[in-house]
């Protein structure tokens, strides 16, 4: 079992691993499967990018969204994944609700990482197959690496989903 | 009985924290108190002093000689880190009592808020940053008391969030008779915190109700929000918070600024996890 912390990109072919992040709340994580070859990863990722700060862009990359996918998509292929097979999981991008305010406020984080995680996946041709992001929800998102099962939970549960999964 | 009545019953049975420590969290939140005062306050609590020494020798700090006294950490590890041990140090002992994965999480949260109110009053010049960090600890004690009966209403609580109709600290009101800012409230004023301090406990999801913009209340609300968007102390109740855009413009920090402090708060909690052996993460 590997825990993906925010900040964090893991990658395996182990057939008996089973990755997952904790709560995921205004950070988004973006899951990877290869379901063919059996290979899938987990980036976690905090914020959109790293702003003017170099220096930051450098010591962390992984907390920001262009890096993280780039590090998890260059770690599927070292793994042997075929990029034409790809498929991603979008998770997270919560946020706060903004009272008495029109705009976005400097607080808002989710959107922004939602939006960055779509570039980044677009940027490499990888389609997504389902995204589990916005609202008011907190979620958590779990790979199976040999089946390449993807579990999303999400909380509050949705209505729909009485068990938390989806 | 009621469960309104229970939650009184049981508010009023909570321990009061030792006098020793309430005396700290005055003198924490005092803007004027100056590192010499809380190095006074320690010579006339060994136990106290003990554990500052021990923490100051870790080694994460990689000091160059061994530590013997608390004015060897102010001197070596600044009086902004001496203040962070003595308030983790004689809090942490209530949320403790509270046990389970709910005392360790919010155990957790407690601290990134202290952490995230630290530097946000010190990266914007808002308020003491000693105070914020108290504040920041404290701003949630009263969901500890509230926190088994929220569990035996979790379905109810639950529903009134899921369908949107209320946020959480809306729901607990309606649900429990009274929500968490408001237990914080009735134990501040029992354990006869600072004024500050109880202001910014009793009302750090509705800033906008204190008169004359409290700064540090807005503060604390700020540094919540934060640390629930970093996704930790997230419950049952996600992120069914709302944020006081106004008390986010009074700091008139911009986002890059916010951005900033988000991976300092994170870097921050983990050191002082490392050094307190927090565990990382706590499923509930």
């Amino acid at each position: 079992v590997h825990v993906v912390e925010a900040g964090s990109v893991v990658a395996t072919q182990d057939a008996g691993a089973l990755l997952h992040t904790p709560p995921i709340a205004s950070a988004v994580a973006v899951a990877i499967c290869d379901p063919d070859q059996g290979i899938a990863g987990i980036a976690h990722f905090l914020l959109p990018d790293a702003g003017s700060d170099a220096k930051r862009r450098s010591t962390a990359p992984e907390m920001f969204a262009g890096p993280a996918v780039e590090s998890l998509v260059l770690k599927l292929a070292q793994l042997g994944a075929d990029g034409s097979r790809l498929r991603a999981y979008l998770v997270g991008g919560g946020d706060l609700v903004y009272r008495r305010h029109a705009g976005p406020c400097e607080l808002a984080l989710g959107d922004r990482n939602v939006a960055a995680a779509r570039a980044a996946l677009k940027e490499y041709g990888i389609r997504i197959v389902a995204a589990r992001v916005g609202g008011n929800r907190a979620r958590r998102v779990a790979v199976e690496v040999a089946s390449a099962k993807v579990r999303i939970t999400e909380t509050p549960v949705p209505r729909r989903s009485r068990d938390g999964s989806s | 009985v009621t469960e309104a009545a229970e939650i009184h019953a049981a508010l009023e049975d909570v321990a009061p924290p030792p006098e020793s420590a309430v005396r700290m969290l005055q003198l924490v939140s005092d803007a004027e108190a100056t590192a010499d005062d809380i190095l006074a306050m320690l010579r006339d609590d060994d136990e106290m002093t003990r554990s500052v020494v021990k923490l100051s020798n870790s080694s994460i700090y990689e000091l160059p000689c061994e530590v013997v006294d608390a004015s060897q950490t102010v001197a070596y590890l600044g009086s902004r880190t001496l203040v962070r041990f003595v308030v983790a140090l004689g809090t942490h002992p209530f949320f403790a009592r509270a046990g389970g994965g709910h005392g360790g999480e919010a155990w957790r949260h407690a601290l990134a808020c202290g952490i995230a109110a630290q530097i946000l009053s010190e990266m914007k010049g808002v308020g003491d940053p000693n105070g914020a960090f108290a504040a920041g600890v404290l701003h949630d004690i009263g969901s500890l008391v509230l926190a088994p009966f929220a569990e035996r209403e979790a379905q109810v609580l639950h529903a009134e969030i899921a369908s949107c109709r209320r946020g959480y600290t809306e729901a607990e009101a309606h649900v429990l008779g009274l929500d968490h800012s408001a237990a914080g409230s009735k134990l501040a004023d029992q354990w006869r915190l600072p004024r500050s301090l109880r202001h910014a406990i009793g009302h750090h999801h509705d800033p906008e109700f204190m008169p004359d913009a409290d700064e540090l209340t807005q503060l604390i609300h700020v540094a919540d929000a934060l640390t629930l968007q970093l996704g930790i102390g997230v419950g049952g109740e996600g992120l069914s918070y709302s944020t006081c855009v106004d008390a986010v413009r009074r700091l008139h920090v911009s986002t890059e600024e916010i951005d900033r402090a988000r991976l300092r708060i994170l870097a921050e909690l983990q050191r002082s996890q490392d050094l307190l052996q927090l565990p990382e993460t706590v499923c509930r």
